[in-house]
């Protein structure tokens, strides 16, 4: 196949896939096969099959490659898709194909902002996982490579194509609860994985690409499928990476938090041994200076529970997936007026993202946003590591006059690692 | 000054306090270097935990960075040790620190760490903020061949340079490279509007497609004109986007255009609704509502609706005027709307739409209309002045019979009464229907009434589900169960009382299901309900309930007593019980009612004694009781009734503390020793430490031997190896995503199954019942049932299920019911495949062909290809291994989507077919696929029912 031929894609059928921001779904004709977009998936534990499935039922993209430093995994993923699809171990394989339009990350945390860059500067569009990134910097350095190299970039921040978050925060915006107060986030904790043992890492694992950029540490027990995820080398736990999708929400719902500067502020508690050094527990608030409160909890210890509430001096909406509820519950029959702000409209995150890669525009969840979600989680954790009132300024993306909580903003890459 | 002397000398303290390092830190970091990855892991986390606190501090930060580069410098650090030190090290690391891990830096086997510090500590290669690219670079990249090359230099000169930007992404419009050109499109609308305005005519209908969203986001109002062009265009996707766009960014002008286009082409009708909907400028509301008055009905709808969803002033009059419009599209648009949108002042006038045109549409509007009026005689009252309004026709007073019946009240219950008993037959139906569809609990004394007087089985049946309905929840509700007694006759009826029944819990409803547990009908269900009702009863009431429904014919409970929680029993029993010598105690435990029951006991050193009284010496008696060795003694007792030994010397069953075993006799009692109408029973320990008693009873009549509980599954096994009986299946339903009109589906399913005569089918409505241990007295549990935005019936029901699954009950799921159980990971290994919601739902509802793919199965033997209008589910996830059965090719992606399958899930067979969204869907092929595996699933051979097509299949 000729890939410049193959990416020659704007046919009659493939412009009509190219259904933009502000359109409902589309009739779609059939996509001729030299038309599918090609994507490649690293990283294959649960979300990369997800997207494997998700791809396998949308007609304009063909999985073309399947990457996992287990080899055993992307072996067994390439068996289901048969001979037009590749299986690698290593992704600069993968970055190095020309006929591969889109790639989709979904290795761990520490891994997402040099796999992101590298993708794009190899010119390939990008679907990544939350969080964005495990530190703010690497998190701006992404924001920075995709306005420079053009590429479409889709965070995995799937609620903005769910309804239900969309009107909650439609009706935070345009006033329907009043003056805005208190926007109160909680997600889950997660569980307490033990100490795991330090072993030789199997067989089939490439261990040293798995740790890519974060320190050389010895492997550990069932470390690198799951239990990464609460070790603060490579995800700084459930506060990041579950809080990153309702912190996404709170901020799409009220902009406003990212005026200006934030006061920030919490208690946190933390494991006192085995392996996991994450916070399994917290309590943070962050303040704008015109008093606007963004609480950020554990949903054990939110005063509302799992979910994204907004709340006005007229009523209130709390959000969780699949269910919405209001006060006065009439709010949730609002139809906006002329005028009021629309949030743009997707119904599948996964097709958004090649709708806009047809079109070349910014998906429903720009990488801007997911950037502002994931620093929102990192400045509250750092703020609770601290014990001390920290102040958050948008602008400079640095905190005001603490150089330690400055420096957790960063972290050095492992050596040949760069983002 | 002395205050302030004082001030700064405390301050002074406070730094020399806060300045000391712990010594645990120092402990930790010692013990942190020497880290080989194994336990202890508490001094890494008192570090990390410690550090971030007290780097704050000027002069504990300095004494951290020192203490830190020392154990990291040290040779007898471990690699792993050095590496954690090196990144805390990073944190707090100052210039003093340079030259040393400058040194480090030269270590081969530190170099990797001493950067992490450095790069922390100095910004050596600091992640972040990039500079951003040079205009001349960004331009030198244009011309570049590799288009992803030309695409970044354009995306980096909008971004950093849009000043000087409009020229080069102008140019790019021209791009031969179709995503550049693309690329180029979306960054014109932002840095260079009236080129691409100028340019949208000699666009692509392709670049159109993507220029005018893009034109729509970047708010260009001015390119309204031109968009107006592409209203026309030959393309129609284009016309399509043209008319969001235009929604965006027209004024009033557009209205009228808008109009235009809908009247030449029907098919932009949503589009231009949308459009109509959103367009923001002055005078748009006014433009609206004048081509209301000029427009054709195409266009019509899409105005109204639009008219609608801006909440336009002057809507009302508007909507009401053309409620009365002879389209019937333009009608309906409006009396919906209506119903939304109305003032309360227009419901009377909505009302008196009823006279001309009592249809569905009016009544819904009606309805609409009224929930949204204050709850008292205002959503009433113009519905009964139209009623006793002279000349209203019978469909008209129809339609205002069932109004009232949702706006219920006192007033309006007359009215109905009134008509019962009307002269036309349609109206006194209609009456009738209302009173049973009635809203609030007035109306039962008349609905009993009238259910106690029908004289045609339809009344009757409608009339008890309106009472059931409304004493559900009713503070008389047991009276007013009680009362409806007499009234169930068929099955139907009794699984719709006992439903209710199980609501309820009181003594009274206990007896009543407790009096169906012999009932062949319903015996499961009663069962479920007796122990629903009795676990949330008091102990003692709970268990005299068990006891009685358990008892044979001709056998009945005259008393019960709980000891150790009453000294005497319940004061209506014909036969009392006294306790004479014992005392009050309660082992740890309890649950369920059983539990709490045996948990209490009297007891005493050498032996409890109780006084029966009121016997009648011309009947024979029955004791029973319960007795446990709770504490592990080493009991042995007996029991005597007037110095006669009634039952001899037993070891107590022994239990754990938490999880009381008593064992219950029960034992005739001589026919001599209540020949006085009383008995002394004595309770004599024989060995060990304190005689006790959990529970005494009297039976009149004979009574076996408890039976012992049934283990899981045995039932199931009891049926597949009795063919000839019939396979009890059990359909579950009641709750579904909305657009599953379950209670439509459930009586085809149903009719469908019961064509094998050799399956004996009951429905539940209570999903809760899965939590039944009758669960496993069924062969097979058909789930059409799904957990739409319900929590369903809770994680120990979802167990119960896989257990009776697993012990050898079949499982069907019908349809939607692969999406039931969302988030309860073992429901895809029982399913086989679930509803995984980020995937493509299903085809559009349409005709499509499911093939036979395995046709040497069971459930398939014989079965050929049938066509079906549903939906083709595209939605399912999971990798357990199932057996394909059936599939269907989609017409979105051309793929094969799986229909059926079966797989096996311990002693289980479980078979999945999506198919089955509505009646329509439950045509015979789809039925008769169902009824064979819902028999295979029961463990039968499928085929008992009428087949269709089978005879020729087979034919050679």
């Amino acid at each position: 196949m000729d890939a410049m031929n193959r990416r020659g894609f704007l046919g009659r059928a493939a412009a009509a896939a190219a259904a933009p921001l502000l359109l409902p779904s589309w009739s779609r004709g059939q996509v001729a096969p030299s038309n599918r977009i090609a994507a490649a998936i690293i990283g294959l534990g649960d979300r990369g099959r997800q997207h494997l499935g998700a791809l396998r039922g949308l007609p304009e993209a063909q999985v073309v490659a399947v990457c996992d430093v287990y080899r055993s995994k992307a072996v067994a993923a390439q068996q289901g898709l048969g001979n037009s699809c590749s299986a690698h171990q290593d992704f600069r394989e993968i970055l190095a194909r020309p006929d591969v339009d889109a790639i989709f990350i979904t290795a761990p945390e520490h891994w997402h902002a040099v796999l992101a860059i590298a993708a794009m500067k190899a010119g390939k569009d990008v679907y990544c996982e939350k969080a964005l990134s495990l530190t703010v910097a690497e998190g701006r350095a992404v924001c920075d490579a995709v306005r420079r190299t053009g590429r479409v970039f889709q965070a995995g921040t799937q609620q903005r194509s769910d309804g239900h978050f969309r009107l909650a925060c439609e009706l935070a915006r345009n006033g329907y609860l009043g003056k805005l107060q208190r926007v109160v986030v909680a997600v889950p904790a997660g569980p307490r994985p033990p100490l795991l043992p330090v072993e030789a890492p199997p067989a089939d694992l490439d261990y040293d690409l798995w740790l890519g950029p974060s320190p050389a540490k010895p492997h550990r027990k069932g470390l690198c499928t799951y239990n990464w995820y609460f070790v603060s080398d490579y995800c700084a736990g459930w506060i990041q990476s579950w809080g990153v999708h309702h912190m996404d929400i709170a901020l799409w719902g009220a902009p406003q938090l990212m005026a200006s500067t934030l006061t920030v502020e919490g208690t946190a508690t933390f494991p006192e041994s085995g392996t996991a050094d994450v916070a399994f527990g917290w309590q943070t608030r962050m303040t704008t200076p015109d008093g606007l409160s963004l609480e950020f909890h554990d949903d054990r210890s939110g005063p509302f529970g799992h979910g994204v509430r907004f709340i006005g001096d007229r009523g209130w909406v709390h959000v969780v997936r699949g269910g919405i509820k209001a006060e006065p519950a009439s709010l949730l029959q609002t139809l906006l007026r002329p005028g009021e702000t629309r949030l743009p409209r997707s119904t599948h995150h996964v097709d958004d993202f090649l709708r806009a890669m047809r079109s070349r525009r910014d998906p429903i969840a720009p990488v801007e946003g997911v950037h502002a979600a994931t620093t929102g989680t990192l400045i509250a954790d750092i703020a609770n590591r601290c014990g001390r009132k920290l102040t958050w300024d948008w602008a400079s993306e640095r905190f005001v006059g603490d150089e330690t909580a400055n420096r957790m903003l960063t972290r050095p890459l492992r050596s040949p690692w760069t983002v | 000054m002395r205050i302030s002397r004082i001030a700064s000398l405390l301050l002074l303290a406070a730094q020399l306090v806060t300045a000391a390092l712990p010594p645990e830190i120092g402990q930790a970091v010692e013990r942190v270097s020497q880290f080989d990855g194994a336990e202890p892991t508490a001094p890494l986390h008192q570090l990390t935990r410690y550090l971030p606190h007290a780097a704050h501090d000027p002069a504990l930060r300095q004494e951290l960075a020192t203490l830190l580069m020392e154990a990291a410098s040290s040779t007898n650090a471990t690699a792993f040790g050095r590496t954690i030190l090196c990144q805390q090290l990073g944190l707090v690391a100052g210039p003093a620190e340079w030259a040393a891990l400058d040194q480090l830096l030269a270590d081969p086997a530190a170099s990797a760490d001493a950067r992490i510090a450095l790069a922390l500590a100095r910004g050596d290669g600091a992640v972040g903020r990039t500079t951003p690219p040079t205009l001349e670079s960004c331009r030198a990249h244009l011309s570049v061949a590799r288009p992803a090359d030309r695409m970044a230099a354009l995306a980096a000169l909008a971004h950093h340079h849009p000043a000087a930007a409009a020229a080069e992404v102008e140019k790019a419009l021209g791009d031969p490279d179709p995503a550049v050109a693309a690329t180029a499109i979306q960054l014109a609308a932002r840095v260079a509007t009236p080129a691409l305005r100028a340019r949208l005519p000699t666009l692509s209908p392709a670049q159109q497609i993507i220029a005018l969203p893009a034109l729509a986001l970047a708010g260009a109002r001015e390119a309204a004109p031109a968009i107006t062009v592409l209203l026309d265009s030959p393309d129609a996707a284009v016309a399509e986007a043209a008319l969001y766009a235009l929604g965006e960014l027209g004024d009033v002008q557009s209205v009228a255009a808008i109009t235009r286009v809908v009247a030449a082409r029907p098919a932009t009708a949503d589009a231009a609704a949308a459009a109509l909907s959103v367009l923001h400028a002055d005078g748009v509301d006014a433009a609206i509502l004048e081509q209301i008055g000029q427009a054709g009905p195409g266009p019509l709808v899409c105005l109204v609706q639009a008219a609608e969803a801006r909440q336009a002033p002057g809507l009302t009059e508007v909507l009401l005027a053309q409620s009365r419009h002879p389209d019937a599209a333009v009608r309906a648009a409006a009396l919906k709307a209506l119903g939304r949108q109305s003032a309360p002042a227009v419901y009377p006038a909505l009302v008196e739409l009823l006279v001309g045109q009592p249809d569905a549409a009016v009544e819904a509007a009606v309805g609409a209309a009224g929930k949204r009026l204050p709850p008292d005689t205002s959503r009433s009252a113009p519905l009964l002045a139209l009623l006793q309004r002279d000349r209203i026709a019978p469909a008209a007073q129809v339609a205002i019979l069932r109004l009232l019946a949702a706006a219920g009240g006192a007033e309006p219950l007359e009215a109905v009464r009134a008509r019962l008993s009307a002269s036309d037959p349609a109206v006194a139906d209609g009456a009738f229907r209302a009173l049973c569809a009635w809203s609030e609990p007035g109306a039962l004394p008349l609905l009993a009434a009238q259910a106690e007087s029908a004289t045609n089985e339809t009344q009757r049946v409608l009339a008890l589900r309106g009472l059931l309905r409304l004493a559900n929840g009713h503070p008389d509700q047991p009276a007013w169960l009680a009362r409806m007694r007499p009234l169930i006759r068929t099955a139907d009826d009794k699984r719709g009382f006992i439903g209710a029944l199980a609501e309820s819990a009181s003594p009274g409803t206990l007896e009543l299901a407790a009096a169906y547990t012999n009932d062949p009908d319903v015996r499961a269900e009663a069962q479920a309900a007796v122990q629903r009702i009795t676990e949330a009863l008091p102990p003692g009431l709970a268990r005299r309930a068990a006891l009685a429904a358990g008892l044979p014919p001709g056998a009945t409970l005259r008393a019960y007593l709980d000891a150790g929680a009453e000294r005497a029993n319940n004061g209506s029993d014909p036969v009392r019980i006294r306790v004479t010598r014992g005392t009050d105690y309660s082992w740890p435990g309890g649950g369920t009612s059983a539990e709490r029951a045996a948990a209490s006991v009297l007891f005493d050193g050498k032996h409890v004694d109780l006084e029966v009284t009121g016997l009648d010496p011309a009947r024979r008696y029955t004791l029973g009781f319960s007795w446990w060795d709770g504490d592990g003694k080493g009991r042995t007792m007996s029991v005597s009734a007037d110095d006669a030994r009634v039952v001899d010397q037993r070891v107590l069953p022994k239990g754990p503390a938490r999880a009381p075993g008593a064992e219950s006799v029960q034992q005739a009692l001589p026919a001599t020793a209540h020949a006085d109408g009383m008995v002394q029973l004595t309770f004599l320990l024989d060995a060990g430490e304190n005689a006790v008693v959990s529970e005494v009873w009297l039976i009149e009549g004979e009574a076996a031997q408890p039976l012992p509980a049934r283990a899981p599954g045995a039932a199931a096994a009891e049926v597949r190896a009795n063919a000839g009986a019939p396979a009890k299946v059990l359909i579950v339903t009641g709750h579904d995503y909305p657009g599953h009109l379950w209670r439509e589906t459930t009586p085809v399913l149903t009719a469908h199954l019961a064509q094998d005569p050799r399956l004996e089918i009951s429905v539940t409505e209570q999903a809760a019942f899965l939590g039944s241990p009758s669960l496993t007295n069924y062969a097979c549990i058909v789930l059409h049932y799904m957990n739409w935005q319900d929590p369903g019936p809770g994680a120990a029901a979802q167990e119960n299920l896989r257990k009776t699954l697993e012990a050898g009950t079949g499982l069907v799921l019908v349809h939607f019911a692969c999406g039931a159980f969302q988030g309860w990971p073992e429901f895809v290994k029982m399913a086989g495949r679930v509803w995984d919601p980020k995937l493509r739902g299903h085809d559009p509802y349409g005709l499509f062909t499911v093939r036979i793919v395995d046709a040497t199965h069971p459930i398939t033997q014989g079965l050929r290809d049938f066509t079906t209008t549903d939906e083709l589910y595209t939605c399912l996830a999971g990798d357990t291994p199932v057996h394909l059965l059936c599939d269907a090719v989609s017409k979105v992606d051309q793929k094969p989507y799986p229909m059926a399958f079966t797989l096996e899930y311990g002693q289980g067979r479980v078979f999945l077919s999506t198919l089955g969204h509505d009646v329509k869907a439950f045509n015979d092929a789809a039925g008769q696929l169902y009824r064979r595996a819902t028999a295979w699933a029961a463990g039968i051979p499928p085929g008992g029912g009428r087949e269709l097509g089978i005879a020729e299949a087979g034919a050679p």
